[in-house]
């Protein structure tokens, strides 16, 4: 015990007890810090080879918006799978957590702890095992939930409990559509999409510009309407006359209808990645026309050639094997010429039609809203009518039925029921004009593919707002100011032994001697104070739980008693350089 | 190594060591030479500041000297890498701070002992070395304890004991009765004399008369010169 002797008893008790509570305050700053860096890193979802698209410039990833469009065609790509979700900022039996909508509960299969994992979208909420204990939930609860977004509450049911083992056991899931309604975003638009499969670089290239499409037809009547990935009109062409028609689309998968008098035609769908010509004339093949009739009707449909081609009753509708030209359909009472360019159906109602239906566009402010696609569809799902219309009001010939319409702006789109015939106008009310740059080709030219780094620096800056970055910067000084503490503390303890060490020396002892019997046991002391810190700076960290917005600080020990044996050992190794010193000169300094 | 005499315990050669102190140069050694057989004894005497505590540190191996050389039993202890200067040391010298130079926390017996644990001598071989060293001294009975129980004097005998617990064959001692009354001065002037008449070298620094009445050797240093020569009987 000679050591304990040199180094005298009193100023090791006060050296232990100064450096166990400076070691568990910096290893409590980094376990904090680690912790909420780690967090942030992985709230953001991603492994290394995953890339995140986010929109350029929004403030958090609670602020983006992203076509959802876009996910459906990144995943007609080969190979390449990408999982759209929201991300907002929620708030639960009134206390914070995040909530993440999905429409692809892949990740979580297997993972359930408690209750099970829904097989469809409906009201219902999962919970990470964190929140779920935070929230002191059960399975089968029902929760009223609302976000700044969503100030109307949303009732859900508590389906089950899951354990990632990572900062999403902190959040929440539910279906893609509550998680949109909970964001507060627009129908087709989700807060980021996780695209696994291609690289960052090569995604930038797919989104930075805009591709040029050539339309060549031959003068008809009717309309050319596009759909996106979702089915969602984005423009509408009249093919009246013959001149090649130019567009300019983002990169996606895109569905070309063609439309006229009770009839519409799905012409090709294709993956937009480069420049293309669509040549409408030049369309071959066996097409299907599905003419809505009754059974007893029995037309006969002529090629202009003259030759008959037979139809056939498929419970709802008579259907003709065509290939692309005109035809004339032959009732009893009456015949209809009909252009085939694609698998079509024709509705002869729509052309016998007298009635019509008024809509009339309105945004929120009641204000008029024009250059906006309308489409109808019927009660199956099929368009019966499509156009861009440039005035608030129009007015589409419609047969007697029940309808569908939709009305696009992008990124806003309203949908009504309708009863045809109907004495009203039928007025469509847009959600607002919030922010009118972000129409489709203007969000994807701020779209940023991002890898997830990249985008947890930016979320963890901006995500957790300034108390996170006072918390952060508190952090850093507390650990700064920590490691300064200790090298204050190695000093005086070598300054109350100085005296001795210098007896020492004068009593001829090498420096080998020194070695063994102060500084050797000085680094087990280091060494056993820096676990004993770490395993207090955990317990304390745990029993803490601490959170911004709902997150957590996920730490490890491992990592905590790594930093606290680094500085430990780095603290030591100052207190052995000033002995080497002392002995070196002979402790005249 | 140079070879070593049986005869000069200690010499110096154009010893010189200098201070600087900010702009400041002190010469506290200028060109010091002497040469002392073993089993004699030198006192050096000179006022505070003369360069005594320096003469005695470069002697005995502590503060290397900026020029000259220093021999101990022939052996330029400069020339030796530290290593070997600190085992020559533990070999054949012990040094007697001026100040009390004592570990509080351990009794006076671990005191003592400290240069033997230094040299890796067993508790057994300890023991009765300690015990002949303190008998010497006179605290056989107070070897447990602390030496903020026992009085100056004898922290002074402690700091002897320990001198001597080794039997080395050079004692340095820095200013033996600084501090201490006229009688337990007187005593320990004593024990050192005993000790070189049983064939101990001892040099010896002191600004008292008293120690130098009793010793063969003296010089005089004043601004780092030897002011009178060697084997001046008092």
């Amino acid at each position: 015990m000679i050591s304990i002797k040199v180094l005298k008893p009193k100023a090791i008790i006060a050296f232990m007890l100064a450096s166990l509570l400076t070691l568990t305050i910096a290893n409590s700053a980094f376990a904090l810090l680690y912790g909420f860096s780690s967090s942030m890193l992985k709230a953001m979802g991603g492994l290394s080879k995953e890339v995140l698209i986010i929109q350029e410039g929004a403030k958090s990833i609670h602020t983006s918006w992203v076509p959802l469009s876009l996910a459906e065609s990144l995943n007609k790509l080969p190979n390449v799978k990408a999982k759209p979700f929201t991300l907002t900022p929620s708030i639960v039996n009134g206390q914070p957590v995040i909530v993440r909508g999905l429409s692809i509960l892949f990740d979580y299969e297997n993972k359930i702890i408690e209750g099970a994992l829904p097989k469809e979208d409906g009201a219902w909420i999962l919970f990470g095992e964190k929140a779920y204990k935070k929230l002191r939930l059960k399975i089968g609860d029902i929760i009223a939930i609302g976000s700044p977004k969503n100030p109307s509450l949303i009732f859900l049911i508590v389906a089950g409990v899951y354990k990632l083992g990572d900062l999403r056991d902190y959040e929440a899931v539910v279906p893609l559509n509550l998680g949109l309604a909970l964001a507060g975003l627009p129908k087709g638009f989700v807060s980021a999409i996780q695209v696994e499969g291609i690289k960052k670089e090569a995604l930038k290239k797919l989104l930075e510009k805009p591709y040029k499409i050539e339309i060549i037809h031959e003068a008809i009547d009717g309309q050319l309407t596009i759909l996106d990935a979702l089915s969602l009109p984005i423009a509408s062409i009249s093919l009246k006359d013959s001149k090649p028609k130019k567009l300019e689309l983002p990169f996606g998968y895109y569905t070309f209808i063609y439309q006229a008098s009770g009839l519409a035609s799905n012409i090709t769908s294709l993956l937009l990645t480069k420049d293309q010509t669509l040549n409408l004339s030049l369309k071959k093949g066996l097409f299907k026309l599905k003419a809505i009739l009754p059974a007893s009707v029995n037309p006969a449909l002529i090629s202009e050639s003259g030759k008959e081609i037979k139809g056939f009753w498929v419970g709802d509708s008579w259907l003709f094997n065509v290939s692309q030209g005109a035809y004339i359909l032959k009732l009893k009472n009456s015949s209809f010429k009909i252009l085939i360019q694609g698998d079509s159906i024709f509705n002869p109602a729509f052309a016998e039609n007298q009635q019509s239906l008024k809509v009339k566009v309105l945004w929120r402010d009641g204000t008029e809203a024009s250059n906006y696609i309308i489409s109808i569809k019927n009660l199956n799902g099929e368009l019966v009518f499509g156009a861009e219309s440039h005035t608030s009001t129009i007015t589409i010939p419609l047969p007697a039925g029940e309808y569908e319409i939709e009305v696009s702006k992008p990124p806003y789109l309203a949908k009504a029921h309708v009863n045809v015939p109907s004495k009203e106008i039928i007025s469509i009310t847009l959600s607002g004009l919030s922010n009118p740059s972000k129409i489709p080709l203007e969000a994807f030219k701020r779209l940023k593919p991002s890898s997830p780094i990249e985008a947890s620096i930016m979320a963890l800056s901006m995500l957790i707002g300034l108390a996170a970055s006072m918390l952060l910067a508190l952090t850093i000084a507390l650990t700064i100011l920590s490691a300064f503490a200790l090298f204050a503390i190695y000093k005086a303890l070598y300054s109350f032994a100085k005296e001795n060490l210098k007896l020492l020396w004068m009593l001829n002892a090498e420096s080998s001697f020194i070695f063994k019997t102060v500084t050797m046991p000085i680094l087990a002391l280091s060494l056993t104070l820096s676990l004993l810190s770490s395993i207090l700076a955990f317990i304390l960290h745990e029993s803490l739980n601490l959170s911004i917005l709902g997150y957590g600080a996920l730490t490890l020990f491992q990592f905590i008693f790594a930093y606290s044996t680094l500085l430990a050992l780095t603290s030591w190794l100052s207190f052995q350089a000033e002995i080497n010193k002392s002995i070196k000169e002979g402790f005249m300094h | 190594m140079n070879k070593a005499s049986s005869e000069i315990a200690l010499s110096l050669e154009g010893v010189t060591k200098t201070y600087y102190i900010g702009a400041s140069k002190i010469k506290a050694l200028n060109n010091i030479s002497l040469k002392l057989k073993e089993g004699e004894s030198l006192c050096i005497m000179g006022p505070s500041g003369s360069g005594k505590t320096t003469l005695l540190k470069v002697s005995a191996g502590l503060l290397k000297p900026d020029s000259g050389k220093v021999k101990l039993f022939g052996m330029d202890i400069y020339a030796l890498s530290d290593k070997e200067r600190i085992k020559l040391r533990r070999l054949l010298t012990a040094f007697m701070f001026q100040e009390d130079l004592l570990i509080e926390t351990m009794s006076i017996k671990e005191n003592v002992e400290l240069p033997l644990i230094i040299e890796g001598y067993s508790k057994e071989a300890r023991e009765p070395l300690v015990e002949k060293a303190l008998k010497n001294v006179g605290l056989e009975n107070k070897s447990d304890r602390k030496p903020s129980e026992v009085s100056g004097g004898e922290r002074r005998r402690i700091s002897l004991a320990r001198c001597l617990v080794k039997s080395p064959k050079i004692i340095f001692v820095d200013e033996p009765t600084s501090n201490l009354d006229s009688v337990t001065a007187s005593a320990m002037l004593q024990l050192l004399k005993e000790l070189n008449e049983k064939g101990a070298t001892i040099i010896l620094s002191t600004h008292d008369p008293l120690v130098a009445e009793i010793f063969n050797n003296i010089i005089y240093l004043r601004d780092g010169l030897i002011q009178k020569g060697l084997k001046i009987k008092y």
